[in-house]
């Protein structure tokens, strides 16, 4: 190994600390589901290890690839199951609300909404990972953030 | 932090694990096929060099037989193509490119040849034997009518060429004793005589800034290509090839290269040259005679006549700009000679194009209220249509009235528009695209992809071509009529966002690059220098876009038949592109913050401006937009048409000048 991969690999490393609990909280309201996000965390922080310094923005490829991964097994299961913990506890029960909540938008508008209000990725990453553009990403989010909201408004009556 | 954020929180709860040993042990499944991050370096490198070469394309395309060519959604972009003809004697004929709709103009008792069609693709001339032998010049509309003779003697007067603003035509004349280039105004008035040289100049070809004619002579004892300034001057030796003959120059519409016949290996070949002489390419290699090359007026094929082998006596046949894909213009058994490529106009009335770039004021001349918010914009059928959640609205660019609304259930996601095979085709969620009947308003058909995720659509070649963006982008071609898939999918880029069919090839935008798709053999190349692209248009023999690196936001200009970034204009936070009226239209965005999303920034508002594809320069606007946050953008005559998703309206712009 490199001086270089070894500069790459602590980067990474580094970018996991940082990063790796919000990215796996984002992707796991998109897909409702553990084992998606922790795959999908896991391919993407190890498909960049792999690549070492060829990335020049680490954090958006990351987060582009994570989504795009837990896209692409989302579609392949067609159905997801979120592992609600045995405990009833009032927040465990208001978080799968939100994923049961956010599970009624379109799958773009979804990952747009997490991406952009959960995790403040700017519009462009967002549009990255969706792989749209911008202006498309925009509405996206605006009819998602629309939607969202009233959905959460019916709840909360 | 407001509420909804507030509320995004409550996933927190959960436990995330620590995925690190995982990470470092896992074997990652296979690779994106490019890398974004690595690609901006090159990015940057290929603007670098394009922007360098900004200057050399400034004189191309100035006015010349490409200016006027039709824009996004034409299944062919270039006109028809005119030829000699033998039925009895050589009469001149018109037929689509592909080889339908053959029509005979002329209807003379003597020969005719060389047509030539003039700039604007309205008018022919071509020269015709006089009945004691000598040619003559003459001039007819595209449909054969209002015949009228351009020269009148002395001497053979033949082998006409247009100016590219179409208002004077150079010639060959033996008046003088021995065949010398001329050149006359388009109405036969003022010969003027260009060379004076005791051996033969023949087959003038002017070059498409109008500045230079590119002939063939022998004044060196063998045939050479020269070029010469257009009043005459600077006569220069293109070729310099001592040992074999050089003949039949043609003049690239974007005026970079000159193909031209060479018999150096042999036999008579179609070659290609850059237009300083460098860089000559054969494209041609069979052992029959290969003649007359002509280009189509996009640049991305190349005509020619060729006997013998090749099946026919004499015959006219079609390649792309490379030498690939050679097939018959039109099989029929008579011989044929001497093709020349109409470009197309896109009014009835062409002004005459000019040389130099005025200045257009540029002016909103309506906000049309749109419901439901449009997500796409495209021009067609003498209609503008807009898409927006479950239906299509249809504008009238003449009244600016929303004129019919086509409900489209199940559209509810996104949607774009292709327009096309009589048709407008807007996508729908889970991989449904809709087929509009313009003459009737309403849907005729609904058509299931095998993309749940739709990335983008287009019309061409009598097919539907669909990309699918979910994961590797994946595209297909479906039979319009029965929905069915036609071959096999062919690997693009992740993230297909728009798609454009020109002269048989498809132009697709993706996450990393806009790649050139071969439909015939699946090739795809990836222009370097084009990334995160906002839409595609054609016009001016170009593809256009936007692109951006992490600093610079430019509109790039892609030569069809190369596949490289010909220019580079920076245009800071350019987002769309359209091409109409013989101008690509840019809209650019306000810069976006993550507080505001569409909230538009007083000080940098959205634009709308205009770039001269003759000088790659601005030459209208821009004109700041108040609240413009440009989802798309299509053009119509004289105007731009820019869908605004956050206030639901379309803003009409209008160029005047």
């Amino acid at each position: 190994m490199g001086t270089a991969d070894i500069g790459a690999r602590s980067t990474i490393e580094h970018l996991y600390r940082e990063e790796g609990r919000r990215l796996w909280w984002a992707l796991l309201a998109y897909s409702g589901d553990r084992e998606v996000a922790s795959d999908s965390v896991a391919e993407a922080f190890a498909q960049a290890l792999r690549r070492g310094d060829a990335l020049a923005d680490p954090r958006a490829w990351i987060w582009r690839v994570a989504f795009r991964v837990a896209a692409g097994e989302l579609q392949r299961r067609r159905r997801s199951d979120l592992e609600l913990p045995d405990v009833p506890d009032p927040s465990y029960l208001q978080a799968s609300e939100l994923v049961s909540l956010l599970r009624e938008l379109p799958h773009k508008q979804r990952a747009a909404i997490v991406m952009h209000y959960y995790a403040d990725r700017p519009v462009k990453d967002v549009a990255a990972a969706l792989g749209v553009t911008q202006a498309t990403a925009r509405v996206h989010l605006h009819r998602g953030r629309r939607r969202l909201k009233q959905l959460l408004e019916a709840s909360d009556e | 932090m407001n509420d909804l954020e507030r509320r995004l929180r409550d996933i927190e709860v959960y436990d995330p694990p620590d995925l690190w040993p995982e990470i470092e042990g896992r074997e990652p499944h296979a690779l994106p096929r490019v890398s974004q991050e690595r690609r901006v370096l090159v990015v940057v490198l290929a603007f670098l060099v394009a922007s360098a070469g900004i200057g050399v394309a400034v004189r191309a395309f100035s006015g010349g037989a490409a200016h006027k060519q039709e824009e996004l959604g034409a299944s062919w972009a270039n006109g028809r193509i005119a030829f000699a003809s033998f039925e009895g004697n050589w009469q001149i004929v018109t037929v689509d490119p592909d080889g339908t709709h053959l029509t005979r103009l002329t209807d003379l008792p003597t020969n005719q040849f060389h047509p030539a069609w003039s700039p604007d693709g309205g008018r022919i001339a071509f020269d015709a034997q006089e009945s004691d032998g000598r040619m003559e010049i003459y001039v007819m509309d595209a449909d054969g009518s209002n015949l009228k003779r351009l020269t009148e003697g002395p001497g053979w007067n033949y082998l006409p060429d247009w100016s590219p603003d179409g208002r004077k035509i150079a010639f060959v004349s033996n008046r003088d004793g021995n065949d010398e280039i001329y050149v006359m105004n388009a109405d036969g008035s003022g010969q003027t005589r260009l060379t004076d040289d005791p051996e033969e100049d023949l087959v003038p070809d002017w070059s498409a800034d109008g500045s230079r004619i590119a002939f063939q002579s022998n004044r060196n004892a063998n045939n050479e290509i020269y070029v010469m300034n257009a009043d005459g001057s600077g006569v220069t030796n293109l070729t310099d090839a001592p040992t074999s003959g050089e003949f039949d120059p043609a003049w690239s519409p974007d005026g970079g290269k000159v193909a031209f016949v060479s018999d150096r290996d042999g036999n008579p070949e179609i070659y290609v040259m850059n237009s300083d002489g460098s860089g000559v390419t054969r494209l041609t290699d069979d052992p029959s005679h290969d003649w007359s090359p002509g280009w189509s007026p996009d640049g991305s094929m190349i005509t020619f006549e060729s006997d013998g082998d090749r099946g026919h006596r004499v015959a006219v046949y079609v390649m792309k700009a490379d030498g690939t894909g050679i097939k018959p213009l039109f099989d029929n058994p008579h011989d044929q000679c001497c093709p020349a490529w109409q470009s197309v106009s896109t009014e009835e009335t062409s002004p005459t194009p000019s040389f130099t770039p005025s200045p257009r004021s540029l002016e909103i001349a309506a906000r049309i209220p749109a419901q439901p918010a449009p997500v796409d914009v495209a021009s067609g059928y003498g209609a503008i249509w807009v898409s927006g959640a479950s239906e299509l609205s249809r504008i009238d660019p003449a009244s600016d009235r929303v004129v019919a609304q086509i409900p489209l259930p199940g559209a509810e996601d996104f949607s774009r528009i292709a327009v096309g095979e009589r048709s407008v085709w807007v996508s729908a969620d889970r991989g449904v695209v809709y087929r509009i009947d313009p003459a009737f308003n309403s849907v005729v058909d609904t058509i299931q992809t095998p993309f749940p995720d739709l990335g983008a659509i287009a019309v061409g070649d009598g097919f539907l071509w669909a990309a699918g963006s979910g994961g590797p982008g994946e595209l297909m071609r479906l039979d319009p009529d029965t929905g069915q898939a036609v071959g096999n999918q062919i690997a693009v880029g992740s993230g297909p966002k728009y798609a454009l069919f020109v002269a048989g090839e498809l132009w697709i935008t993706t996450d990393d690059a806009i790649d050139r798709v071969d439909p015939a053999t699946g090739d795809v190349i990836s222009v370097a220098g084009t990334h995160g692209a906002g839409g595609l248009a054609f016009g001016a023999g170009s593809i256009w876009s936007t692109s951006s690196n992490a600093e610079i936001d430019f509109v790039v200009r892609i030569d069809p038949a190369t596949a490289q970034v010909s220019a580079a204009i920076p245009v800071r936070l350019a987002s769309g592109v359209a091409f109409g009226d013989g101008v690509v239209w840019v809209h650019t965005e306000p810069p976006s913050t993550s507080s505001s999303l569409f909230l538009p920034s007083r000080e940098h508002p959205g634009t709308v401006l205009t770039i001269d594809p003759n000088t790659n320069g601005l030459s209208g606007g821009p004109i700041e937009i108040r609240g413009l946050q440009p989802i798309g953008m299509a053009a119509e005559a004289s105007s731009a048409w820019i869908a605004d998703y956050q206030d639901a309206v379309v803003t009409q712009v209008t160029s005047s000048g």
